[in-house]
């Protein structure tokens, strides 16, 4: 009891510590006044020209190693960079609140919590899939986890050799032959497709029937606000456990890239 | 078994980062003989020199007031850069990242946790050649011109080492660059010399590249129909892909770490001149970058048209279409040296390319007792003649290890260990 308090009170010290560090952080980029360093002069043109005329422009896609068709690419380069302000100004600083307050093993066992959650929306896929050892593995790890792995906090199923499989909606929907449909990048949740994007709604279902009857078996009496910290810790949780960040890839093609990369991870997992 | 479980109870004792456990006597020696394999795959897990402690990282970042920044380059205006300091007087390391890497690029972060636990404070830049430095910060706009690339860093330096003396005393000061930027600390310690700002205690050249013209020159010689036998480029990465592709099917991954990347290198089947197709792949598309963020800076109408704003809704596809053909010879001719005549930079081509070599400085190199090599005999950016030049100007200076290609053995103990000491 008493380490609790202590750990509390740390906790606590450690998040108004953060908070402050969070609202400290604009002040931090100083200024230079360097008049010689404004980049004024930009009346060079080079000599020669490699501009991409039309016919390069309209072939682009195909002509490249890393093209993806993109029919709504406003809209997508609308969301990417929404996606990137949002980043940086509320998903990250919560992310590095949550990482500030919780100390590495109580983060470990509410990522693997969520993840044992996740095996039922997977079991799920896995059957519609026709993939039965990864059903019955399925199975056995959420067994396994719920009980040894007290309420899956602990991953001991991997430990025994039971790897974790994941298999959502977008992917059954592939595997039944639905077409990935064009790129898309959703608000917040990044990049996606046509197919994946409704994957989400079935997998959205599973989860939230999941939740309420396991809300309703553990005698929630406060069932919105147990949905709110759900969803909350979902989301932080997930944030957390993506290193990705935007911008930070080195280069100015970085949405190219990360289109690329997407569609082609895609189309290994249903093929996986 | 055994060991899993006893790693997972170590798990929850120890996951508040203290991997402290170095490799004790018997550590194997480096396994990849192949320098290019050693280039792509680095060091093992099992083989990696473990800082004793880690700092806390900050991320800062500065601007310069009223630049003119494209409306593509919103997200890249600031210089960012990092610090990780003691918490009282120590000497300070500035690290210099190498061609196209950013600050908080994987070889920096490790870097910057070696070095501040042998009690340095560090500051980690982001190479002149990123796309950051070229919109924030560089002068001209344009990479690759080494004394204008260097004078950009040096300025930076200055600032950066105004704000760490705000916090904690500095005792002295040092600089360390690996690659291009190892090339870059050279060029720093003789500029240092003229100038005095820093006094330089030691330079520590990783791996550096010796001429920068001449190596970027190599890289685009192996995607020639003479190193691939005829066979296109984009055939050979795409054999990469696949192969990763099948690796990636048949297994479970979590993240792409340096254990995932040892399993990959024994899975991977591929000969040296296809190695060599990635490794030059990698730095195309680096200079790419690095061409296209200074075309757009400039608005010089090189692969975008001077008549063109890019906005934030345009592909830019088609742009990186086109500068997959450019080769940095291309680079140099079409566009870095117009714009040095442009300035008013004097001399002829030779001379200019000349000045971006570590020969232009050989006679400095020498005489300066301060500089410290730790490389590799068998780095695919050198040439026999590079080795030879290293191993002539800093004699005892330099440590080459016969293999480990460019930067392949970095994170390996006995690495790790030389840079420590060549240092110190």
């Amino acid at each position: 009891m008493k380490s609790g308090n202590a750990i509390s009170t740390h906790s606590l010290a450690r998040l108004v510590c953060v908070l402050a560090f969070v609202m400290l952080l604009p002040a931090c980029a100083s200024r230079k006044i360097a008049p010689e360093l404004t980049l004024e002069d930009r009346q060079f043109r080079a000599p020669v020209s490699h501009a991409p005329s039309k016919k390069d422009i309209k072939k682009a896609v195909e002509d490249s190693y890393f093209g993806v068709d993109d029919p709504a690419n406003n809209f997508n380069r609308t969301m990417y960079s929404f996606n990137a302000h949002f980043d940086k100004y509320v998903f990250i600083p919560v992310v590095m609140t949550y990482e500030a307050v919780l100390i590495p093993p109580v983060r470990k066992g509410i990522s693997n919590g969520i993840d044992n959650l996740n095996e039922v929306p997977t079991f799920v896929n896995c059957v519609l899939q026709g993939k039965g050892k990864k059903a019955v593995v399925t199975v056995g790890r959420f067994l396994i986890n719920s009980t040894i792995g007290i309420l899956g906090l602990m991953d001991v199923a991997t430990e025994l050799g039971l790897p974790r499989h994941e298999e959502d909606f977008g992917q059954t929907l592939g595997v039944w032959g639905v077409d990935e449909g064009p790129y898309l990048v959703l608000p917040i949740l990044g990049p996606s497709s046509g197919r994946d994007a409704i994957g989400l709604v079935p997998d959205y279902f599973i989860t939230m029937y999941q939740m309420e009857a396991i809300y309703s078996a553990a005698d929630v009496n406060d069932k919105p606000t147990a949905r709110n910290v759900n969803t909350a810790t979902r989301g932080v949780n997930t944030r957390a456990n993506i290193p990705f960040r935007y911008y930070s890839t080195d280069t100015p093609f970085e949405y190219e890239f990360v289109r690329f990369l997407y569609t082609k991870k895609r189309e290994l997992d249903v093929q996986k | 078994m055994a060991k899993r479980f006893a790693a997972l109870l170590l798990f929850f004792s120890a996951m508040t980062f203290a991997p402290i456990c170095l490799a004790g006597d018997g550590v194997d020696p480096y396994p990849f003989t192949d320098p290019y394999k050693a280039t792509v795959f680095g060091t093992p897990p099992g083989m990696i020199y473990k800082p004793q402690k880690l700092g806390f990282v900050a991320n800062k970042s500065l601007s310069i007031k009223n630049r003119h920044i494209p409306e593509i380059f919103w997200y890249a205006e600031d210089l960012a850069y990092s610090m990780v300091l003691q918490k009282k007087s120590a000497p300070l390391l500035f690290l210099v990242a190498g061609t196209g890497a950013k600050y908080d690029s994987g070889k920096m972060r490790y870097l910057a946790q070696v070095f501040f636990s042998q009690g340095y404070h560090v500051v980690c830049l982001s190479s002149p050649t990123h796309f950051n430095f070229i919109v924030s910060a560089s002068k001209y706009a344009a990479a690759g011109y080494v004394p204008h690339d260097v004078e950009d860093l040096y300025r930076v330096m200055l600032w950066c080492k105004e704000v760490v003396e705000k916090r904690q005393p500095v005792e002295n000061i040092s600089v360390a660059g690996y690659s291009l930027g190892g090339l870059h600390a050279a060029f720093l310690a003789h500029l240092d010399s003229q100038r005095g700002d820093f006094n330089f205690r030691k330079a520590l050249l990783i791996n550096p590249a010796v001429d920068l013209y001449e190596s970027a020159l190599r890289f685009d010689t192996w995607m020639s129909p003479k190193n691939t036998g005829g066979e296109k480029p984009v055939e050979i990465i795409d054999r990469f892909f696949r192969q990763f592709a099948e690796f990636y099917k048949t297994r479970e991954l979590e993240k792409l770490d340096s254990e995932v990347l040892y399993q990959l290198s024994d899975y991977v089947k591929a000969t040296d001149s296809e190695y060599r197709v990635l490794i030059a792949t990698t730095f195309r598309i680096t200079a790419a970058s690095m061409i296209f963020t200074s075309d757009v800076c400039l608005n010089a109408g090189y692969v975008v048209p001077a008549d063109k704003a890019l906005t934030k809704y345009d592909p830019l596809l088609p742009y990186m279409n086109v500068l997959a053909q450019v080769r940095f010879e291309d680079y140099f001719n079409e566009y870095l040296y117009p714009y040095l005549q442009y300035l008013g930079v004097a001399g002829s081509k030779e001379e200019v390319i000349r000045r971006c070599s570590l020969k232009s400085i050989g006679g400095y190199l020498k005489s300066a007792g301060k500089i410290v090599v730790v490389g590799n005999e068998d780095d695919p950016i050198l040439s026999d003649g590079d080795v030879g030049f290293l191993k002539e100007t800093f004699g005892d200076r330099a440590t080459l290890f016969p293999h480990g290609g460019h930067c392949g053995n970095m994170q390996y103990v006995d690495f790790v260990e030389a840079m420590i000491k060549m240092i110190r």
